[in-house]
C-alpha cells in the first residue's frame, strides 16, 4: 500500500516536472551545433515552451520554475547573465496575465498573443542588453531569433499538446 | 495547542504571501543577478565554465543525434552532386600540387637563408582539435563550446581556428570543455591588418555575421574583397593569420566576412603560439598563473598534452611550426 502510494507520488512529481524538463531539453536542442535557419536558435525555443505551459498547465510552470529555466539558459552563456531569467519571468507573467482569456481561445489567438509578447521581449531585451553591454547591439539577430521563435510556436504547440494530453488530461 | 495553530497560520499566510509576491520577488532577484553578472565577471566566468563542464556530456549526448541527422542530410545532398564535386576536387588537387611544389621550394630557400643569417627558429605551436558540441550563440552573444579542456592542454587566450581562417579565441576553460568567443561576438576585438594596404585596425564583433573594422586610418583606401589578417599587435596572436575579406562598405563602415563559416562549425583547432599577449591582463586570470601555464617563449616548447581518453580520443595535440 505504502509502496503504491510512493510510486503514485513519484509519478505525480514526474508529471509536474515534465514541462520544466521539456523546457530544459529544448534549451539543449537549441544549442546543438546545427542551424536550420540563418539565426542561432540560442534558447529561443524555451520562451515558447514557458508561454505554452504557463497557459495550459500553470501549476507545472510557476514563476519559480520559469526563472530557474531562464537561469539555466544564462548559465550556458546564451545572454548577459540574468537577462534570460528576466525574459523568462516576463513571458511567464504575460501568459499568466492573459491566461483566463487565452486558455479557451483558438490557437491563432494564442499564437498572436505569443507574437505580441515576443515583440515586447525583443524591444525590452534589446534596450536592456544595450544598457548592460554599454553599446547598441545589432537588433537584426535578436529580431531574427524572435521571428524564428514565433514561427516555431505551432510545431511546439503540436508536440507539447500531445504530451499534455498524454500526461495531464486523464 | 493554540501556539501550534498560530504557528501553522503564520506559515500558511507566509506561503500565500510568498506565492502572491513570488513574481515580484523573482523579478527583483533577476535584476540582482543582472547586477552581479555585470559586477563580478570572474565569479561569473568560473560559474559558467563549471556549468559547461558539468553538462558537457549531456549536451554532447543531445547534439549527437542532431549532428547525425545533419550529416545524413549533407551526405544525401552531396550524393546528387558527385560529378561536380569530383571535377572541383580534381581542379583543387592540381592547384594544391602546384602550391606544394612552390612551398617545398620556398621552404628550402627559407631554411638556407635562415642558416645564412643564423636566425633563431620560429616558435613551435601546438594544435588541439576538438568537436564543437554546442552553439552557444544568440542575439546577444556569439560563442561555441568545444569538447576539449584543461585535460587536453587547452588554455585561455589560445586562438581558435578552422582550416581556412580564424574563428575566435578561447574565453573560458573547464576540465573537459572550453568556451570559445567568436570573432562576431560583441565583446570580441581583434587587431588586424588589411593585407593589400598594410593598414592596421581593430576588428570589432557586433553580434551579426559580419564584424566591422574600427580605428582605421582616415586615408585608408579599402576595397571590397581586400583580405584581412591578424596584425600581431598586442601579442595575443602572431601576425598573418587569415581572418576574412571585406564584404561591404556602407556609410564609411567596413564590414568583414570571416573566411570560416562561423554558423556551421563542426571541429575547431585550438592553437597555442606560446605568446602571453593580453592574457596576463585579462579579467579572471591571475597574471602569475597565466605565465605559469604558458611555455616560456625562450624555450619554444609546446605545452605537454594530456592523454586523450574515450570520446576525446580524437583530441590529439599536434606539434607544428609557424614556418
Amino acid at each position: 500500500m505504502i509502496g503504491l502510494s510512493i510510486k503514485h507520488q513519484i509519478g505525480e512529481w514526474l508529471r509536474l516536472a515534465t514541462p520544466a524538463l521539456v523546457s530544459l531539453l529544448l534549451l539543449l536542442i537549441s544549442i546543438a551545433p546545427w542551424r536550420p535557419f540563418d539565426a542561432p536558435l540560442g534558447g529561443s525555443l524555451v520562451g515558447a515552451s514557458i508561454f505554452y505551459w504557463t497557459i495550459y498547465q500553470p501549476e507545472a510552470m510557476t514563476p519559480w520554475i520559469a526563472a530557474l529555466v531562464g537561469l539555466a539558459s544564462d548559465m550556458l552563456g546564451l545572454s548577459p547573465f540574468g537577462l534570460s531569467m528576466l525574459m523568462a519571468l516576463i513571458i511567464c507573467g504575460s501568459a499568466q496575465f492573459w491566461r483566463q482569456q487565452l486558455a479557451d481561445a483558438s490557437f491563432f489567438v494564442v499564437w498572436l498573443a505569443f507574437a505580441a509578447t515576443s515583440l515586447g521581449i525583443f524591444f525590452f531585451s534589446w534596450a536592456l542588453a544595450a544598457l548592460i553591454l554599454e553599446q547598441w547591439p545589432d537588433p537584426w539577430p535578436i529580431a531574427l531569433q524572435s521571428i524564428v521563435n514565433v514561427s516555431l510556436y505551432p510545431v511546439l504547440t503540436l508536440l507539447c499538446g500531445r504530451l499534455q494530453r498524454a500526461l495531464f488530461d486523464q | 495547542m493554540r501556539q501550534r495553530s498560530s504557528a501553522m497560520g503564520a506559515t500558511s499566510s507566509l506561503k500565500v504571501w510568498f506565492q502572491r509576491f513570488s513574481f515580484v520577488l523573482l523579478t527583483i532577484a533577476a535584476f540582482g543577478v543582472l547586477l552581479i553578472g555585470k559586477a563580478d565577471t570572474v565569479m561569473l566566468s568560473r560559474l559558467r565554465v563549471w556549468v559547461a563542464d558539468s553538462v558537457g556530456p549531456l549536451v554532447h549526448a543531445v547534439s549527437t543525434p542532431i549532428e547525425t541527422a545533419r550529416d545524413t542530410a549533407h551526405e544525401v545532398q552531396s550524393y546528387f552532386s558527385l560529378k561536380q564535386q569530383v571535377e572541383t576536387l580534381q581542379r583543387e588537387n592540381q592547384a594544391l600540387q602546384d602550391s606544394e611544389q612552390q612551398a617545398r621550394t620556398l621552404k628550402a630557400e627559407n631554411e638556407s637563408l635562415r642558416a645564412l643569417l643564423k636566425m633563431a627558429p620560429s616558435p613551435r605551436v601546438a594544435f588541439i582539435s576538438a568537436p564543437v558540441i554546442a552553439d552557444a550563440s544568440s542575439g546577444f552573444v556569439r560563442g561555441v563550446i568545444a569538447l576539449a579542456g584543461r585535460q587536453n592542454s587547452v588554455r585561455k587566450g589560445q586562438a581558435a581556428m578552422v582550416g581556412n581562417g580564424m574563428v575566435g579565441r578561447v574565453q573560458d576553460v573547464g576540465d573537459r570543455v572550453s568556451r570559445v568567443m567568436l570573432l562576431t561576438d560583441i565583446n570580441s576585438r581583434l587587431p588586424i591588418l588589411i593585407e593589400r594596404t598594410r593598414d592596421q585596425a581593430v576588428l570589432a564583433g557586433n553580434n551579426s555575421d559580419t564584424p566591422d573594422i574600427n580605428y582605421l586610418p582616415r586615408d585608408a583606401d579599402i576595397k571590397v574583397g581586400d583580405h584581412v589578417v591578424t596584425s600581431g599587435v598586442g601579442g595575443a596572436f602572431p601576425p598573418g593569420l587569415p581572418v576574412g575579406e571585406v564584404a561591404d562598405i556602407v556609410d564609411g563602415k567596413i564590414y568583414v566576412q570571416p573566411f570560416a563559416d562561423l554558423g556551421r562549425l563542426e571541429f575547431i583547432r585550438m592553437v597555442d603560439y606560446g605568446l602571453p599577449g593580453v592574457l596576463s591582463e585579462d579579467l579572471g586570470v591571475d597574471a602569475d598563473k597565466a605565465q605559469n601555464v604558458r611555455p616560456p617563449a625562450a624555450s619554444m616548447q609546446p605545452p605537454k598534452a594530456a592523454k586523450p581518453a574515450n570520446t576525446q580520443a580524437k583530441l590529439k595535440p599536434v606539434e607544428g611550426s609557424t614556418e
